[in-house]
């Protein structure tokens, strides 16, 4: 029988001892980033991207893992990003533009959404098709000072109508003001998609149309502080990458699976009934998709520069021009 | 000499040490405006509320619905503890009842008063009566019921009718109990009117509030804050103060009587 040296021996006893203290760890269980990000409104299906994200592991391709933080509407979301408890946010754009506008340290660093989820609905037999309508009539908004209230000044002056020629009443944003609106209390209520699409699946015949038909604008919109796209783009640019490659699954991928597997990492709102929550995400779609897929996230210029000019004509900002609101430096690297 | 009450000294001396804590913790941190604003900018800012119209109508709006709320709640609180006191079968079985209008949260019972009531005041003070109401009725039943067993004595060794008894001796000896449940519930009501205007509508201090949220004048918002809390303030102590007139002889009031007369 051979016999090994001593030398040899010791070399591999030396060998076994380094392997021993340093591990080669396998990809999935390096350190990944904790972040948070914060959404405008609880956990709807609409905010898939980001959901998808992580549930799909997008985020931890690019070593990083979001906790994602529910908001009670943009500006709290705002807030909190100033306050340095969330990296990032998503929200509307004119929540964006007005913080930035008071003096905000925040920036708008991707567009996700192209057209506004902020639809009007109102009842067949007493219609409103077009801000024209709304002259004289009662519309329901989410609160004062809200998305929902801000959009319709733009809608009326963008036809060339004053802001106060409807009148307006804070009902929330749920599907109960189906009810006022059957009462007569109100005339039409600006809401967010997903309350139109719940209405729809639940039977109601209603009217709607998209306040992007009226008024040209980004729907919403990524920001970070302005301290963040200056010392930590590339940080910034991982998220976006997760981000579009979430999108890009949740566009060719089986809607049921997808958020099946996000329901069990979160309480999204209403996703117990599974094909219904699949039609919402699949409507929430059409607003993030573009049919280039390299424009995804891009910040469309032309409908953030129509947004802030009637925004400063209908006096929500002083003066402004949206380089102040949005980088593209950023996106420009994705 | 007469001395000065020590709270006139203690009181103001607490309040600028939390102002100066306030203004340098915002300095020294370098706390955003956006999280909490200076004490000078809100000071500012409730300058600035106080000259404007709008805000005394709102703030008109908000005590309206306080005030109606409040006394829908004594009435009906009032009343139906005076007859719970009395007859404890009807107690026991509208307690879990009564138990439950205090449990619900009020938050989730808003909107579907805005469906019945509409947008107007009337929802507002529907929640108002409905916050303070539970205080009032319990502590009334309390008084009724805690009548001292020997002055019963009295009255039924002077043969008194059912309702002497109670305009003579059972009402009035409620009166500290009820009082105290009515300070609790005037506070309450007016919570419930900011609640309401959070939800619904387009008057009220709680819907300026939420403007000012959603415009990020965060400065606004805390004076918006300190005129509610200065309106509560005057209510219950308009409240505490009825005391001296309808129960001057109880030993609470003559307590503090001393006290300030010092």
């Amino acid at each position: 029988m051979g016999s090994i040296s001593r030398r040899r021996f010791a070399g591999a006893m030396a060998a076994f001892a380094g392997a021993a203290l340093f591990p080669v760890k396998p990809a999935a269980a390096q350190q990944l980033r904790k972040i948070n990000f914060i959404t405008p409104f609880g956990y709807l299906i609409g905010f898939a991207p980001t959901l998808n994200a992580q549930a799909g592991g997008h985020f931890a391709k690019e070593g990083l893992e979001v906790t994602v933080l529910p908001g009670k509407g943009s500006a709290v979301a705002v807030q909190q990003v100033i306050a340095g408890r969330a990296v990032y946010g998503r929200g509307d754009p004119l929540a964006v533009v007005k913080a930035v506008a008071e003096g905000a340290p925040i920036v708008t660093f991707a567009t996700i959404e192209h057209r506004s989820p902020i639809v009007v609905y109102s009842s067949p037999e007493r219609p409103i098709r077009n801000p024209r309508d709304m002259v004289g009539k009662v519309i329901g908004i989410a609160a004062k000072g809200s998305a929902s209230d801000n959009i319709l000044d733009l809608m009326l002056a963008n036809a060339g109508l004053p802001t106060d020629a409807a009148r307006r009443e804070a009902v929330g944003n749920s599907p109960g003001g189906w009810g006022l609106i059957q009462q007569r209390r109100i005339d039409a209520h600006i809401v967010s998609i997903g309350t139109t699409t719940t209405l729809t699946e639940a039977g109601e015949k209603i009217l709607m149309w998209s306040t992007s038909d009226a008024v040209p604008m980004p729907g919403q919109a990524y920001f970070a502080l302005q301290e963040t796209v200056q010392k930590e783009p590339e940080l910034l640019l991982k998220i976006l990458r997760a981000e579009r490659a979430s999108i890009l699954e949740v566009k060719r991928g089986d809607g049921r699976a997808l958020v099946e597997r996000m329901s069990k990492l979160w309480e999204i709102e209403g996703a117990k009934q599974v094909d219904f929550t699949v039609k919402a995400m699949r409507d929430e779609e059409v607003l993030w998709w573009q049919d280039d897929p390299s424009l995804l996230l891009k910040n469309n210029s032309a409908s953030w520069k129509s947004m802030v000019d009637l925004m400063v004509k209908v006096g929500l900002i002083k003066s402004g021009t949206p380089s102040q609101f949005y980088t593209d430096e950023i996106v420009s690297k994705l | 000499m007469k001395r000065i009450p020590v709270t006139w000294i203690t009181t103001p001396a607490i309040l600028i040490a939390f102002l100066l804590v306030w203004h340098f913790y915002v300095t020294w941190f370098n706390v955003s405006k956006f999280i909490v604003p200076p004490p000078t900018a809100v000071a500012e800012s409730f300058v600035e509320l106080l000259t404007s119209r709008s805000t005394l109508y709102h703030a008109w709006i908000t005590l309206y619905e306080t005030l109606v709320g409040f006394v829908l709640a004594t009435v009906i609180g009032v009343g139906l503890g005076a007859v719970l006191g009395k007859t404890p079968w009807l107690e026991q079985a509208l307690n879990p009842f009564i138990v439950a209008t205090q449990v619900v949260p009020k938050v989730a019972l808003v909107p579907l008063f805005i469906l019945w009531f509409g947008f107007g005041p009337e929802a507002k003070i529907v929640v108002a009566a409905v916050l303070a109401f539970f205080p009032i009725l319990t502590n009334t039943v309390l008084g009724v019921k805690s009548v001292d067993l020997g002055h019963k004595d009295v009255m039924t060794v002077l043969n008194a009718r059912r309702w002497q008894r109670f305009v003579t001796l059972e009402l009035p000896s409620a009166l500290p109990a009820v009082l105290a449940g009515m300070e609790v519930g005037v506070v309450l009501a007016i919570i419930g009117a900011v609640v309401g205007e959070y939800l619904g509508g387009s008057t009220g201090l709680g819907h300026l509030a939420v403007a000012a949220l959603n415009d990020y004048k965060v400065g606004a918002l805390f004076a918006i804050i300190l005129l509610l809390t200065l309106i509560g303030f005057a209510l219950y102590v308009l409240v505490g103060t009825l005391k001296h007139f309808v129960i001057p002889w109880h030993e609470s009031v003559i307590t503090a009587r001393q006290t300030v007369a010092g």
